[in-house]
């Protein structure tokens, strides 16, 4: 079944795979992303019209723009602003009991 | 014989009437001819000249007048011409019909269903995409001083780059040119010096100078967008009359009502956007004249939708603003609303809560509904209406044509399975359902802006009007109904266009003016509007009595911002004056917005002034000659028909177009089946028939 | 606590006025309130749709009473208002299509009164209830809500409710919206369901109370007297209907319209898989002046056929940027209405029946009193439906049901701008500037986001003319357009913000506050695109703009004027002088799909209509174009330049399980 646009849940074998190429990427359970080829930039990297964060709030709260690729064919799958600190987000949990019922 | 000839062309019909000097209306109803609208117009002329037993130019010999409806401009705008339109705007304005005032942009004029679904709309493509759109380097304020000079370097440039392109038309429409429109004018000139004398020009503060650059700009850039077409139509049917012998003006219907010469109505093509109905409203106002009428539901129902307009005191009610594809511009014009309601509209069956809905699709013409039996499959308001037996399958259109009653019912199955009803259940819902949305409309119109129906007459026309009408009247407890001149409702905006008198209207904002006002100041400003528009009409050649100048202010509350109307005296104006204004606009404001709804302690602030200038045309004398009084209706044949409302087999009395006629008293439950309408009167209803073939009925 | 002989309690008071009220599945009812309970379920089809339009209609009528008789900028401009009708029990059969946030709560308002009103004061025909308690059901102080019962034979019937947002109703800033307050006593107080209207007849000294919050009760007395017109005219309405009909049938019509909502729901949430849907997204400073990045948490689980929210993770309440329950509740609307219920006319109390919200108090979106929650109605609300359509749209990819219902963003940051001063006619000013109303509108899962397509949930509030902002305040405008590459990058585009730039005119100054959030980063992600770009205000000051003007020059963009550039955080407090020219960028909307999917041809367009700049063109879409005069797209060079950007981005990352 399809879970995102560009991910792919098998019910058979559950597990997570990239909808473009096939590549499978992880246990059904598991957090796609941290299976995901990830790239890590500063917030102006998400595109022209973003600032530094420390020109506006005269402060570096460390944040960063994170982007989660296919590690095989590079479709950009998601991206995330988040603190340095911040764990990778775990946005997509399908739960897998319930496919199996 | 001296004729007065009307055509009104709409979307699938050509209609066009000839009314003779005792008022006898000939009809001529063919197909509209897209592809050129002329051809419609000129083979409507050849029926109507056939059925008075000449030709066109026989008839156009014995006519006085020529007066026209057309949709060309509404059909160039709504299906985008192939036209090279420019816009020249202040610099920093480039946007403004892009962003289309944001949401306004992805709402305006659609059913609340259809921006409710947001996975569908969109903003229409740009009128004047931004690469066409040159900015000028000049700024006037808000009181129309100067702030930036105007760039005659730049504005000879701009000029020139546009010059040099493929260009049909250049709008011109600059900031607060409304107030000070020397940026606007100067432009223009330098614009005719460098262009081709063909290319289409027009300026806002010309055409509609009012508040608000987006609604203005956008009715410039329509204007253009439409102007290089229309002209050229409006042209070659002005061309061919005089060819064919008519040495008269031809007048052009306008949306704010009234008619203009085909010279001014080429300048300002904008005004025909919408003029059909607008048709329909004047013909009402004249006809309300007459029978002393002074509150009116002006009712239409065509075969895709239902318009309902209002006349207050005599006067079609306007509004500021009109809206083409999601634009909104303004172009003063007479308020009709509209759902798509009508004969052709189609019932069908929502998923998953198995509602039965009708509308807004329709079936169009062609297929059109499944009763006519060319190949249409879906069930509409008008299958029903043949199921319930008020069209005589037989007798559809006065004999004319022959309608597929087995179409119809095969058509209904569907809904039938859907909802687990029976087919005369399913003919007596949609019915029921079309009617509840016409009676909604019709009381947002009254109750939501203060008016109660219940002093109200409903005017029915259009071609399903007078079928329906009749049952919405009584349940909004409206207690008579009109069908204007009987048979001839069904062209009834042909007919409007004859009642309409040539119209010049300027409106001049008045910023920031607040009370005490300068009865000084205010005659001068009147004086001064007044001067160019008797200016004009009398280069029409309209002598000083038939000129007729009508003076209006618009007032609001310092803090509130509802605008009303107000009539103003004639000639100087004195202190008296400013203090009836006022107590004028308070009693109107009460009286629309409820007790106590004004904040008089903010202050009262004047608006705008407006003078409505008429050059009175010869008018249709809508008396019929007297014919011989059918007191009766002859000998009545009786057929049972089902009536939705009371859901049951009535047995009806059945009238046919030569059964009737002026003196007739008739009671309900009754169908009159004429030549080119229906006319039903439910069971508590009963009238009679007035000496202009006006069908009245009264519960 | 309130106890009588009958064992009627209410809700727990106080514990509401702390915490949010969360009503319980059975009310508290005082027994001698009779409820009109019975419905028919035998209506015929065409009998329920003549009466569901008419009621759609009765509604629609009180918003357009409420408009007419008020006459103020903020219904008629602002549309911000809107028209809501109940059940006897509270549950919304219709609201209006004005500002939606308003009506979900509407039914908080009327619960909480049932509780806690039926015995004392009592609620008795011809009575109306008034209440801004952002604690009992209001998103914030300014939108009050007047509450109706409409009774037949005793019985109580049903519900009807309007709320209008007023221009001031007291508090330490003229507007009653307080960016700068630490807690609620900084703020106006907020009012708790009281009766207004007795019987029919007004109450002199609640309404003079009313007023009296108000630094402009004639303004405010008037709207009151709008308020109660609406719902009077609607009471006959609603009475007319039912002497027509029967009460049986008209509350058999209520009923089933709200099932038919619910049925909507069901059947779209039944194709998804259970689950948890994640997001987290910042409040850039809990209040003006503070700097500070504070987390913002959502959680959705998808059991069966309920969903439940939780906000494990978020900060603690601070400041003013807090949203209550009653905020959080109705934000739910904003998501669920537009993607799933759009042709239920917006009917959202059939998916609240399966809607549950475990979220902690004491959170800047559940927040506790005495925390400042003037910003509600705006920014904090703002951040709660940009994190709901972050889990919700992440949820309904999972179903071929429901991703093509997907709009990816609704508004990921927002920019309210509070001008004051004295005006070019001589009278003192303030205002908040409505051109906060030009943002993006997010993209479809097959089409682009719009333009200035402005705020999703408002689809009636239109964006001023400069020509309407230049005369009521003095500001002249140098230029407003769509902002280039504010639109989220992706397959399907989203929606660009806008670029306003002016300066004051006719007047020394401008007292400036800026109340924004998503100024850094923006507050939703779109799926598998690129995020829309942030709010930004910035101003040059000291400029040469005088001089320009003097040249016949309108400077094109604010980065050509000579002076001093400043950018400020999302939160600030300033003054604009006379020659300070401020711009300001409200935010664009996330994208759908990798951008490097999309049709080179769309980017070729974007680029000559400004709203994509030739850098994004080719570092984000991968787009090379000829250098010609008109230009095309290189397609070769295209194919190879977007070769090459996957090839980068893979040699840029890790995968993060490896490390």
């Amino acid at each position: 079944m399809q879970i995102q646009k560009y991910l792919d849940l098998n019910e058979e074998e559950l597990t997570i795979s990239c909808r473009k190429c096939g590549e499978t990427l992880c246990n059904a359970d598991e957090n796609y992303k941290e299976h995901s080829a990830m790239r890590t930039g500063p917030v102006t990297d998400a595109g022209p019209a973003f600032e530094p964060p420390k020109k506006l709030l005269g402060q570096d709260p460390n944040l960063e723009f994170r982007q989660f690729f296919c590690p095989s064919c590079g479709v950009l799958f998601d991206h995330e602003f988040a603190r340095e600190d911040d764990p990778i987000l775990h946005d997509i949990e399908v739960d897998v009991d319930s496919i199996k019922a | 014989m001296s004729y007065l000839v009307n055509v009104d062309i709409g979307g699938t019909h050509t209609d066009g009437v000839v009314i003779d000097e005792q008022g006898e209306i000939t009809d001529g109803k063919v197909a509209s001819t897209p592809d050129d609208f002329s051809a419609g117009f000129f083979s409507s002329l050849e029926v109507m000249a056939n059925k008075l037993g000449t030709d066109i130019e026989g008839l156009l010999n014995d006519t006085e007048l020529v007066s026209h409806g057309t949709t060309v401009g509404t059909n160039a705008v709504l299906e985008g011409d192939d036209v090279d339109t420019k816009l020249v705007t202040t610099k920093g304005s480039e946007s403004v019909l892009s962003m289309m005032r944001g949401a306004a942009g992805r709402t305006s004029g659609l059913s609340v269903e259809e921006y409710l679904h947001m996975q569908e709309v969109t903003k229409p493509d740009p009128l004047v995409s931004k690469k066409d759109t040159y900015g000028l380097n000049e700024r006037i304020d808000c009181m129309g001083d100067v702030v930036v000079e105007f760039d005659e370097e730049q504005a000879r440039d701009i000029a020139e780059t546009i010059a040099e392109s493929d260009v049909d038309s250049v709008a011109i429409s600059c900031l607060w040119s409304f107030l000070n429109p020397d940026h606007e004018e100067r432009m223009e000139e330098i614009l005719e010096e460098e262009i081709d004398s063909d290319v289409f020009l027009t300026r806002s503060s010309d055409l509609t100078p009012t508040w608000g650059e987006y609604e203005r700009t956008a009715a410039t850039a329509i204007n253009a967008l439409i102007g290089p077409s229309t002209s050229e139509y409006i042209e070659k049917i002005d061309d061919r009359l005089e060819e064919l012998g008519y040495d008269g003006t031809l007048l052009v219907m306008q949306v704010g009502g009234g008619v203009a010469p085909a010279e001014d109505a080429i300048r300002e093509p904008v005004r025909t956007i919408d003029s059909g109905p607008a048709a329909g409203m004047t013909g009402c106002s004249y006809l309300a004249d007459t029978l002393e009428h002074d509150n009116i539901i002006a009712a239409d129902m065509g075969g895709t939708s239902f318009d309902v307009g209002l006349i207050t005191d005599g006067e079609p009610i306007t509004k500021a603003t009109n809206v083409v594809r999601q634009y909104d511009y303004s172009i003063r014009n007479i308020d009709i609303e509209s759902i798509g309601n009508g004969g052709g509209s189609i019932a069908w069956v929502e998923e998953n809560t198995d509602r039965l809905r009708v509308g807004p699709q329709s079936v169009g013409a062609d297929p059109g509904p499944a009763c006519y039996g060319q190949g249409g499959e879906k069930f509409t308001v008008t299958d029903a209406a043949v199921l319930c037996g008020f069209i005589d399958p037989e007798y559809f259109l006065g004999g004319r044509e022959s309608l597929d009653l087995d179409s119809a019912k095969a058509a209904a199955e569907s809904l039938m399975d859907a909802t687990g009803m029976e087919l005369m259940d399913v003919a007596r819902g949609v019915i029921e359902i079309s009617n509840a949305q016409m009676a909604d409309l019709i009381s947002q119109r009254t109750i939501n802006k203060g008016y109660d129906p219940r002093n109200f007459t409903v005017y029915a026309y259009g071609g399903a009007g007078p079928l329906y009408l009749p049952s919405i009247a009584n349940r909004l407890s409206v207690d008579e109904i009109i069908v204007p001149t009987g048979d001839s409702s069904s062209v009834w905006s042909a007919v409007g266009i004859s009642s309409s008198d040539v119209l010049h209207r300027n409106e001049e904002s008045n910023m920031r003016t607040f009370a005490p006002f300068d009865p000084e100041d205010m005659t001068e400003q009147f004086s001064t509007i007044e001067d160019d528009i008797r200016a004009d009409l009398e280069s029409e050649g309209f002598d000083d009595e038939d000129i007729r100048l009508e003076r209006y202010a618009n007032l609001s509350y310092g803090l509130q911002v509802h605008e009303v109307t107000v009539p103003v005296p004639s000639g100087e104006l004195t202190e008296d004056d400013m203090g009836e204004i006022i107590s004028r606009f308070e009693e109107k404001y009460e009286q629309l917005y409820g007790e106590g709804a004004g904040a008089s302690q903010t202050g009262f602030e004047l608006v705008t002034l407006r003078v409505d200038g008429y050059g009175e045309s010869t008018k249709p004398s809508l008396r019929a000659e007297a014919a011989e009084a059918h007191t009766d209706g002859g000998i009545v044949e009786t057929e049972e028909i089902f009536w939705p409302a009371e859901n049951e087999y009535l047995d009806t009395a059945v009238y046919y177009q030569d059964d009737i006629g002026p003196g007739m008293d008739f009671d309900g439950p009754a169908v009159m089946r004429l030549n080119n309408t229906t006319v039903a009167i439910p069971e508590s209803d009963s009238g009679e028939i007035d000496q202009y073939n006006n069908i009245i009925i009264q519960s | 606590m309130a106890t009588d002989d009958q064992g009627h309690e209410g809700s727990d008071v106080w514990e509401d006025f702390q915490q949010g009220y969360v009503p319980e599945d059975n009310l508290d009812i005082h027994p001698d309130l009779d409820l009109h309970e019975q419905y028919t379920k035998d209506i015929d089809t065409v009998t329920y749709e003549v009466l569901r339009h008419r009621l759609w209609t009765v509604n629609e009528e009180h918003g357009q009473t409420l408009e007419n008789v008020s006459g103020s900028p903020v219904a008629y401009f602002g549309q911000d208002f809107n028209p809501t009708l109940m059940t006897h029990d509270g549950e919304v059969v219709f609201n209006g299509p004005y500002v939606q946030l308003f009506s979900p709560i509407a039914e908080l308002q009327v619960k909480w009164i049932l509780e806690n009103r039926s015995d004392n004061p009592g609620i008795e025909p011809g009575d109306i209830f008034i209440s801004n308690d952002p604690w009992v059901g209001s998103t914030h102080q300014p939108d009050v809500f007047f509450v109706a019962p409409i009774f037949v034979d005793g019985e109580l019937f049903c519900w009807i409710a309007n709320t209008l947002h007023q221009y001031d109703i007291g508090g330490k800033s003229a507007g009653s919206f307080v960016p700068g307050a630490s807690d609620v006593f900084e703020e106006s107080t907020p009012i708790p369901p009281i009766k207004a209207v007795e019987g029919g007849e007004v109450r002199k000294d609640v309404k003079q109370m009313y007023q009296r919050h108000s630094r402009m009760p004639d303004m405010v007395g008037l709207d009151f007297n709008a308020q109660v017109a609406g719902l009077q005219v609607t009471q006959e309405q609603i009475h007319d209907l039912i002497d027509e009909y029967g009460a049986q049938t008209v509350k058999g019509v209520m009923d089933r319209i709200i099932e038919d909502s619910e049925t909507k729901f069901l059947e779209k949430i039944r194709e998804l898989p259970d689950g948890t849907w994640r997001a987290r997204e910042f409040m850039e400073g809990s209040k003006t002046g503070d700097d500070d990045l504070y987390v913002a948490e959502l959680q959705l689980k998808k059991e069966g056929d309920t969903l439940t929210f939780t906000n494990e993770g978020s900060a603690k309440n601070e400041g003013s940027m807090n949203l209550t329950y009653a905020g959080f509740r109705t934000a739910i609307s904003c998501a669920v209405n537009p993607m799933l219920l759009y042709d239920q006319l917006w009917v959202t109390s059939g998916a609240y029946r399966h809607i549950d919200i475990d979220t902690d108090p004491g959170t800047l979106n559940r927040a506790e009193y005495p925390s400042g929650v003037s910003c509600g109605g705006t920014l904090s609300i703002e951040l709660s439906i940009a994190l709901i359509y972050d889990v919700m749209t992440r949820m309904f990819s999972a179903s071929d049901e429901t991703r093509d219902e997907i709009i990816t963003d609704p508004l990921a940051g927002l920019i309210v701008l509070s001008q004051a001063g004295m005006d070019q006619w001589g009278n003192p000013f303030g205002t908040m500037n409505l051109d906060v109303m030009g943002t993006g509108f997010g993209a479809r899962t097959d089409k682009d986001g719009i333009d200035v397509g402005g705020i999703l949930f408002s689809p009636k509030g239109k964006l001023p003319n400069i020509e309407n902002n230049e005369q009521d305040y003095p500001m002249l405008y140098l230029y407003r357009r769509e902002s280039e590459d504010s639109a989220g990058h992706g397959e399907f585009r989203g929606g660009g913000g806008m670029d306003s730039c002016f300066i004051p005119h006719n007047t020394e100054a401008i007292q400036t506050v800026v109340a924004g959030n998503g100024g850094v980063t923006p507050n939703t992600r779109g799926i598998g695109a690129y995020p829309g770009a942030p709010i930004r205000s910035r101003t040059v000051d000291g400029s040469d703009i005088e001089e320009r003007f003097e040249n016949q020059e309108i400077p094109g963009d604010i980065e050509e004027v000579d002076g001093d550039m400043e950018t400020y955080p999302p939160k600030a407090e300033f003054v604009q002088g006379a020659i300070d020219v401020m711009e300001t960028r409200s935010p664009g909307t996330a994208g759908y799909g990798d951008p490097l999917e999309r049709d080179p041809e769309k980017v070729l367009e974007d680029l000559k209509e400004e709203i994509v700049s030739e850098e994004a063109a080719n570092d984000i879409y991968g787009v090379v174009f000829d250098d010609d005069d008109e230009r095309t797209v290189d397609e070769q060079a295209t194919e190879d330049r977007r070769e090459e950007l996957i090839e980068t981005r893979l040699a840029e990352s890790t995968i993060p399980a490896e490390e």
